[in-house]
C-alpha cells in the first residue's frame, strides 16, 4: 500500500522512466534508422519530463511576476531552474534531430535502404 | 480530483503513444503518433506550470520536427522508384 | 578509387563530398540483391535469428533498465514537495532578486538570458553548427546530383505551378500574417510573458515553411535568398556575441551595468534580454527555414 502511494505521488517520474525505457528499446533494437531517431527523441522527452517534474511544487504558479508593487516572494512560484535547463535541451535536441536526419538521408543515398541490418550486410560485403 | 483524472489520462496517452511509436510498422504512422505525443507533452508542460516549455514544445516538437521527419521520409522514398515496392513488400512480409 | 589507396579519413571526406556515391556506381549496392529474401541460405537464417532474438534481448535489457530506474524512483524526493533539495537558495535568489537584477518579469527568461547568458550562447552556437552540418551533408552540387533528381524536381515545380489548390492558398494567406504576428509577438514579449527567442523563431520559421510549401521556393527567394540567409545568421550570432561580451565585461556578477533595466513589465525593459531575444529569434527562423529548404530541395 505504501509502495502504491509512493508510486502515485511519483507518477511523473514513473511515466518518464517508462518513456525512457520504451525509447531505449526503440533506439537499440529497431532496425529502421528513422524509428531509432524517434526513440531517441522519446528518451529526450522523458528526461525533460523528469527534470521539470523535479522543479514542480504543489499549489504554486509559473514563475512569471505580474504584481510589481512588492518584491516577489519565493513562496509563490515553482522552481524556474529546471524549466531553463529544459528550454536549452529542447533546442539542442532539435539540432541533433536535424543533423541525424541529414546523416540518414546520406546513408540512404549510399546504401538505398534505412534498415540497419541490411546496411551492415552491405558494409561487410564492401570490406571483403 | 477532476484535475488528477485529466493528468492521469494525459500521462497514459503519452505512454500509449510511445508504445505505438515503437510497435507500429509504418514509419508514416509512427511520425504522426510522435506529433500527437508532442502536442500532449506541451499540455503536460502547462499542468507542470512551465508555459515557456509549452510554447517551445508546441512550435518545435509538433511543428518543425514533424516537418523534418516527413521531408526526410519523402527524400528516402523518392530517390529511387523501385524502393517503394520494396518497402511495402518488406512490411507485408513481416 | 579503391579502398586500399585511401585512408579512412579520405573515404569519409569523399563520402561527405558525395564522390564515392557517384564515382563508383557499380560498387554501390543494388537494393534488390542486398535484401535478405526468404529461402536463400545462411544470410536469411542470421537475419531471422537477429529479428527473433533482438526483440527478446531488447525486452530483457529494457526490463532490467526499467527495474533499476524504478528502484531509483522510489528513493527520489517526493513530487511536488517544497522541501526538495532542488528548491534551494539558488532558485530562491533567482525569484526574489531576479526582477531587481535583470528587470525581466518572466523569471525563466531572466535566468537563461541574464544569469546564464553564456549557456544560451552555447545553445545558439549548437544550432548554428547543426545548420552548417546539414548544409555540408545535403547541399546539392555537381557531385551528388543525378539527372533523375533534376527531372524529379522539374516535374514537381511544374505540377506545383499547375494545380495550386485554391482553398490551400486562401487558408495560407489568412494564416501567414497571423503566424508572423504571433512569432514576432512571442519574440518581443519574451521577457514579460512566456516565450522567447527560440519559440518565436520556430513559429516564424513554421510560417515561412508554410509559405514555401504552398507558393514554391522561388517566391520565398524573392525576399530571402542565400545571401540574405548568411547575412542574417552571421549578423545575429555576432550581435549576440557582442552583447554577451559587453554584458559579461560590464554588467554581470553584481557590477553596475550601463544598460538601463527600465520599468519591469514594460516592453522596453530588462536591458539586453529583448534585443538578444530578437537576434536569437531571427537566427532560429533562418536555421529552420534552411533545414526545410535543404531537406526538400537541397538549396536555399
Amino acid at each position: 500500500m505504501e509502495l502504491l502511494t509512493t508510486l502515485w505521488i511519483q507518477r511523473y517520474m514513473v511515466v518518464s522512466v517508462l518513456l525512457f525505457c520504451i525509447g531505449a528499446f526503440s533506439l537499440v533494437f529497431n532496425p529502421n534508422l528513422i524509428k531509432k531517431l524517434i526513440g531517441f527523441d522519446l528518451m529526450d522527452n522523458a528526461i525533460y519530463l523528469m527534470l521539470t517534474s523535479a522543479g514542480y511544487i504543489d499549489g504554486r504558479i509559473a514563475p512569471i511576476v505580474t504584481d510589481f508593487s512588492a518584491a516577489p516572494s519565493a513562496e509563490h512560484f515553482v522552481n524556474p531552474i529546471p524549466a531553463g535547463l529544459v528550454l536549452t535541451g529542447i533546442v539542442v535536441s532539435v539540432s541533433v534531430t536535424a543533423f541525424a536526419l541529414a546523416l540518414v538521408v546520406r546513408i540512404y543515398q549510399k546504401y538505398h535502404t534505412v534498415y540497419l541490418d541490411v546496411i551492415m550486410a552491405s558494409m561487410k560485403k564492401e570490406v571483403d | 480530483m477532476i484535475f488528477n483524472v485529466i493528468e492521469v489520462l494525459l500521462l497514459l496517452f503519452l505512454v500509449g503513444c510511445a508504445v505505438l511509436v515503437v510497435l507500429h510498422r509504418s514509419t508514416m504512422i509512427t511520425i504522426l503518433t510522435y506529433m500527437g505525443f508532442s502536442v500532449v507533452m506541451s499540455v503536460i508542460w502547462l499542468t507542470l506550470q512551465a508555459p515557456d516549455l509549452a510554447i517551445t514544445e508546441a512550435a518545435v516538437g509538433a511543428g518543425v520536427s514533424t516537418v523534418l521527419y516527413f521531408l526526410a521520409l519523402r527524400k528516402i522514398r523518392e530517390l529511387s522508384e523501385h524502393c517503394d515496392e520494396d518497402e511495402t513488400g518488406k512490411e507485408e512480409g513481416k | 578509387m579503391s579502398g586500399e589507396k585511401f585512408s579512412r579519413f579520405h573515404r569519409f571526406a569523399a563520402w561527405v563530398d558525395g564522390e564515392e556515391w557517384c564515382g563508383q556506381p557499380a560498387a554501390s549496392p543494388a537494393p534488390r540483391e542486398k535484401k535478405p529474401r526468404p529461402g536463400k541460405g545462411s544470410s536469411l537464417d542470421r537475419y531471422q535469428l537477429y529479428r527473433r532474438y533482438s526483440q527478446l534481448v531488447g525486452a530483457v535489457f529494457c526490463l532490467t533498465l526499467f527495474g533499476v530506474l524504478m528502484a531509483t524512483v522510489l528513493h527520489l524526493p517526493l513530487f511536488g514537495s517544497p522541501d526538495n533539495p532542488t528548491n534551494n537558495e539558488v532558485s530562491q535568489r533567482y525569484i526574489e532578486r531576479g526582477i531587481e537584477e535583470t528587470g525581466a518579469a518572466n523569471i525563466v527568461a531572466g535566468m537563461i538570458l541574464s544569469y546564464r547568458v553564456f549557456d544560451t550562447f552555447g545553445e545558439s552556437s549548437v544550432l548554428f553548427l547543426a545548420a552548417t552540418c546539414v548544409t555540408i551533408l545535403l547541399r546539392r552540387d555537381h557531385n551528388n546530383t543525378t539527372t533523375s533528381d533534376l527531372e524529379e524536381m522539374a516535374r514537381e515545380d511544374r505540377s506545383g505551378k499547375k494545380d495550386r489548390d485554391m482553398i490551400l492558398r486562401t487558408a495560407v494567406l489568412i494564416l501567414l500574417p497571423l503566424s508572423a504576428l504571433v512569432g514576432v509577438y512571442v519574440m518581443l514579449f519574451g521577457h514579460i510573458s512566456p516565450g522567447g527567442g527560440f519559440s518565436g523563431g520556430a513559429i516564424l520559421g513554421g510560417g515561412m515553411i508554410l509559405y514555401a510549401q504552398t507558393f514554391g521556393n522561388a517566391n520565398v527567394r524573392r525576399f530571402f535568398n542565400e545571401h540574405m540567409y548568411h547575412l542574417i545568421k552571421v549578423v545575429c550570432l555576432m550581435g549576440y556575441g557582442l552583447f554577451l561580451v559587453d554584458y559579461v565585461m560590464t554588467g554581470s556578477s553584481g557590477l553596475p551595468g550601463h544598460v538601463p533595466l527600465g520599468i519591469p513589465g514594460h516592453i522596453i525593459s530588462a536591458g539586453i534580454i529583448m534585443p538578444i531575444d530578437l537576434l536569437v529569434g531571427f537566427e532560429v527562423t533562418c536555421t529552420i527555414y534552411a533545414f526545410y529548404a535543404l531537406f526538400s530541395k537541397g538549396e536555399l
